[in-house]
């Protein structure tokens, strides 16, 4: 048996905690194993030494000493818990200030902002445009114009450029290039009113016959008069009439 | 004594029939040229504007125009000798063709021009006498605003502003300035143009009626080209990450965009 377990059932014997069948047993084994007798014989001693002593009472000088310590440590104790209320009210109410001030900066913090950069960078490419629009370079012009093209939403702006340009660019060039680029804007009613003013008085033939393709895609009804002048007008060219006749019966399938 | 009339008039013929060179010295850098039926301008590295043409006038016209000037709308002119007049003025040189060809007379006229290849070059038709209008190895920004005009070009740059309504475009580029922009824009036939593949551009590719081709490797941005109609189609992107703006129309007929 092995000496840790010796041990523990040999304090379960010597405490008359064993089991009386299993005591006798284990009396027997004790007398035959000196080492068993020997570990007995130091638990018993062991134990009437636990016995034997005498109790030890403090001196009045040190019990006096150890109750002052002892209140001294009571009272400091109460004052802690006092402090560390008054802490938790404090980090309530801050707790609570910062709260409030978070839920006002929420309730004003705009949150567009990837809306805004957008803006930003439309509003810089719209300026962009509009500076190039006012070049002598033709060319520069023309790629002024295009810009447009790649612009989601109809910007006034924008659209009042494209809509100068096509009424008085000194270039047919340029005011050609305006016609194809406000023919993505031509949901709003002014410009159509512009295509329709601009053919009015165009003299060059390529915008004239971009200009009657244009509006007779758009089944533009307020457009008819100024086929009709353009089919009435001696002065104009054959190809310019056949298309403002092809444009007017495209217009009249639609009546 | 009729033995040499018919010598002088045998010299005369032998003078007019010969090819005729004129020759200017430009103060500016942009050349405008005026109803001239039908030319070839080629760009090269000298600094004179030379005029070369095999100008024929009719036998009896010229014989009893001796002494005269022709009327050409704005003056009574006609110093070259060759159907044009040329002007220089403070913002360009001026060349025009004032010999009215609708009689018969100096049919199928063709002049050549050499001009310095950075030029600037306008030109201007609007009749159906317009032939072809060749350039070649020009740099300088071309303008062209015809009706009935084939129009040839060859080894140039850009930027450029072309429409014609009658005659075909076909651009060969050498390579492509980066510089303004490219406007081709023909009614009635079509637009083809070739570009060096390593060209950087932003697209915009209309027909009306026609079909676009290319192989070109062309980032197509399908929600601003659309979809394709019953009739015509659109098409914006990009070349090589964007660059100088392609725009090509061709309302009638089909666009061509090749790489080289």
């Amino acid at each position: 048996m092995e000496k840790d377990i010796q041990e523990h059932i040999i304090i379960d014997y010597l405490n008359g905690e064993l089991e009386p069948s299993y005591h006798q047993e284990v009396e027997r084994y004790i007398a035959d194993n000196t080492s068993a007798q020997k570990l007995v014989a130091e638990y018993q001693n062991l134990y009437e030494t636990i016995d034997n002593c005498a109790t030890v009472a403090p001196t009045l000088d040190m019990s006096n000493d150890f109750q002052q310590f002892l209140d001294q440590e009571i009272s400091d104790s109460n004052q802690k818990k006092g402090a560390n209320g008054n802490n938790y009210l404090k980090q309530i109410l801050l707790l609570g200030g910062l709260l409030v001030i978070g839920l006002i900066i929420g309730l004003n913090l705009d949150t567009d902002a990837p809306t805004q950069l957008k803006d930003h960078q439309f509003a810089q490419q719209e300026d962009g445009m509009l500076d190039l629009l006012n070049e002598a370079s033709v060319s520069n012009r023309i790629r002024a114009v295009n810009m447009s093209t790649y612009t989601e939403l109809p910007d006034d702006a924008i659209i009042q450029a494209l809509s100068k340009t096509l009424l008085s660019d000194k270039s047919d060039h340029v005011r050609l290039a305006s016609v194809e680029a406000l023919a993505k804007f031509t949901t709003e009613k002014g410009v159509r009113n512009t295509l329709i003013n601009a053919l009015g008085k165009e003299t060059d033939e390529t915008v004239q016959i971009a200009l009657i393709n244009l509006l007779a895609s758009l089944k533009e009804k307020d457009a008819m008069e100024s086929f009709d002048k353009i089919i009435q007008n001696r002065n104009a060219v054959d190809f310019v009439k056949n298309e403002a006749h092809s444009g007017k019966l495209k217009l009249i399938e639609t009546y | 004594m009729k033995s040499i009339s018919t010598i002088i008039l045998c010299l005369t013929i032998l003078h007019t029939s010969h090819s005729q060179n004129h020759t200017i010295t430009p103060t500016t850098n942009w050349v405008h040229l005026k109803s001239v039926n039908s030319v070839s301008i080629e760009g090269y590295d000298g600094k004179e504007i030379i005029i070369e043409s095999d100008y024929k006038d009719n036998e009896k016209v010229e014989e009893k125009s001796v002494g005269l000037k022709l009327w050409n709308n704005d003056e009574f002119d006609n110093s070259t000798k060759i159907g044009l007049t040329i002007k220089e003025k403070s913002d360009a040189v001026i060349i025009k063709q004032v010999v009215n060809n609708a009689c018969g007379v100096n049919d199928d006229q063709h002049y050549n021009i050499k001009m310095p290849k950075n030029m600037n070059i306008k030109y201007e038709h609007s009749t159906w006498e317009g032939e072809i209008l060749h350039i070649k190895n020009i740099s300088g920004t071309i303008e062209v605003s015809t009706n009935y005009n084939e129009i040839v070009l060859e080894e140039v740059t850009g930027p450029m502003a072309i429409k014609t309504v009658y005659g075909g475009i076909t651009a060969d580029f050498q390579e492509v300035s980066q510089t303004g922009s490219v406007s081709l824009y023909s009614v009635y036939e079509h637009v083809d143009v070739t570009v060096p593949t390593t060209t950087k551009s932003n697209v915009n590719l209309n027909t009306t009626y026609g079909n676009i081709y290319s192989d070109l490797d062309i980032d197509v941005d399908k929600q601003k080209s659309g979809k394709k109609g019953w009739t015509g189609s659109k098409v914006i992107g990009t070349v090589n990450n964007g660059g100088v703006d392609f725009i090509l129309t061709a309302t009638y007929a089909n666009i061509y965009l090749r790489s080289n």
